[in-house]
């Protein structure tokens, strides 16, 4: 068997690249072209990735239900190649409630997707407690935007009073040192807890530092496609140096475990 | 056949707060090069940042010398601040010591970005076709870039540090100056190398890795898998650069 980079640098690697952090929709502060199914498939088969969990960009603000219709729509499109997390916006808890009652056993969503910033809440403010509730008494994942040391520490009172979430802490902290000493720090002994690499500043040695720190069994590939490149994002786990055994694991391994059975349509699983 | 990546953007050194685990040695930017398949880059020494650009540049000379795979690449200051002397009497020291790519940071070395200020530095870089990088992320101006490239038609710039932030403006500014290039190593732009060549036409976007402080394997991703015709590819790799630097008449 060839190694991962020859394998990347060759055509494609020999197990599927399941990506847990992706969107659909706008963004005013600039423009995300080709981000409709046909783009993104385009910009995954470029990047060599199977399958994407996808979140809206619109639910986060106020199109609550109009978003998270569209990416329902966009996986019964495509099964194999798109699963969704169901977003939601504490400002609007009914509406925000429902849409998890709605889709809370359907094929097409595998989690819940939560943005402090854009929904303009921290993510300690109990505003957020009925859908940690929720998602607590069903095991969802948790997909949840971090930024920054303080940005992260926010997430321990989730991680320790809502145990059966799994949380992918979205961005790990972002593009500062602190952001990501703090992911570490959190990760560390919360086996609930797993470090989505997703940043547009593909920082050295950000993936041989986590996986030192907490294995690589609690770190996951995330894309931001189409907000950003997806070819970055592998790019940035396959030249890693780390052994190819993590890497796989990181690439889609992990995922495919923590999903399970939600993951049974897409391309590659077993 | 493989690819030949030529790295425009490296920058490596001892850092005043270091960083967990990174190897900022030259010795260090070679291992990584290895691993991502560079052939060659072309490096700046952090000192010239945030010391001092000279004693970085003089320094960078002699860690370079025993690489052959790692080119210099100096730091400069406007003329009128005294430090380096005039553009033609450093254009000469950058030949003798081959250099053949320059950068100014007018932010982090507070001296303005205008042609007031840098006219004759400019002009001096273009007769010589010496291709100049700047950072967008250290002057943060794109207007001025547009101004300054306008007013040097024959110099060619590389941008540094563009991203999605300024996607809104890009394509025009690329489209408006024909001697700029575009930098990729922050360029993580859905789709936005493809979106660049088509709007732009080839051989207008370079390699560069952004190391140290970035991960090398993430730009060469982006090349690898370009969607682009193969010429273009390679063009992309190494091959535009080094016409750039081949140009260069130092």
């Amino acid at each position: 068997m060839k190694d991962i980079i020859t394998q990347y640098r060759e055509g494609s690697l020999s197990f599927p690249v399941w990506d847990a952090h992706s969107h659909h929709g706008c963004y005013y502060q600039f423009p995300i072209q080709d981000s409709d199914a046909a783009g993104m498939l385009r910009g995954m088969d470029a990047a060599g990735i199977d399958a994407v969990i996808v979140t809206s960009l619109a639910s986060m603000g106020t199109q609550i239900a109009e978003g998270n219709r569209a990416v329902r729509d966009m996986v019964r499109a495509h099964p194999d190649r798109f699963l969704g997390y169901v977003t939601v916006n504490p400002h609007h808890p009914e509406e925000s409630l429902r849409e998890m009652e709605t889709y809370a056993d359907a094929p097409e969503f595998a989690g819940m997707k939560i943005h402090e910033g854009i929904s303009q809440c921290p993510v300690d403010n109990p505003k957020w407690d009925p859908f940690y509730k929720l998602a607590d008494e069903r095991g969802w994942l948790l997909l949840s935007h971090s930024w920054g040391g303080e940005g992260v520490r926010k997430h321990a009172t989730i991680a320790d009073r809502f145990p059966n979430i799994r949380l992918f802490l979205g961005h790990s902290g972002g593009a500062d040192l602190e952001g990501r000493r703090a992911a570490i720090e959190l990760a560390r002994g919360r086996e609930n807890v797993f470090l989505d690499l997703t940043c547009s500043d593909t920082a050295a040695d950000v993936v041989e530092w986590f996986v030192d720190e907490i294995g690589p069994q609690r770190v996951l590939l995330g894309s931001d496609i189409p907000f950003f490149d997806a070819r970055g994002a592998v790019g940035w786990v396959v030249f890693s140096d780390i052994e190819d055994a993590a890497k796989e694991l990181i690439l889609g391994g992990n995922l495919r475990r923590i999903l399970g059975a939600k993951g049974r349509r897409l391309r590659g699983a077993a | 056949m493989a690819l030949k990546f030529i790295d425009c953007n490296v920058i490596y050194g001892r850092r005043t707060a270091p960083i967990p685990r990174r190897d900022e040695t030259p010795g260090g930017v070679l291992r990584c090069m290895d691993r991502c398949g560079i052939e060659t880059a072309y490096v700046t020494n952090l000192l010239s940042l945030e010391y001092d650009p000279q004693t970085g540049n003089m320094q960078l000379l002699k860690d370079v010398r025993p690489h052959s795979r790692l080119k210099p690449v100096w730091t400069l200051l406007p003329s009128g601040s005294g430090e380096m002397g005039n553009p033609e009497t450093l254009l000469r020291r950058m030949g003798d010591e081959g250099v053949r790519i320059a950068r100014l940071y007018p932010g982090r070395h507070n001296f303005v970005f205008s042609e007031w200020n840098l006219g004759d530095l400019l002009d001096a870089l273009a007769g010589k076709r010496v291709p100049l990088m700047i950072d967008l992320r250290d002057m943060g101006d794109l207007d001025a870039v547009y101004r300054l490239t306008h007013k040097h038609p024959n110099l060619p710039v590389i941008l540094v540090g563009a991203g999605y932030r300024i996607d809104r403006s890009l394509i025009r500014l690329l489209e408006s100056v024909s001697s700029l290039y575009l930098e990729i190593s922050t360029y993580k732009v859905h789709l936005g190398i493809e979106r660049v060549f088509e709007h732009i036409g080839p051989g207008r976007i370079v390699f560069g890795s952004g190391m140290t402080p970035l991960n090398a394997g993430a730009a060469v991703a982006m090349i690898l898998r370009a969607d682009v015709p193969e010429e273009e590819r390679k063009g992309m790799a190494g091959g535009t650069l080094e016409k750039l630097v081949s140009e260069a008449q130092l």
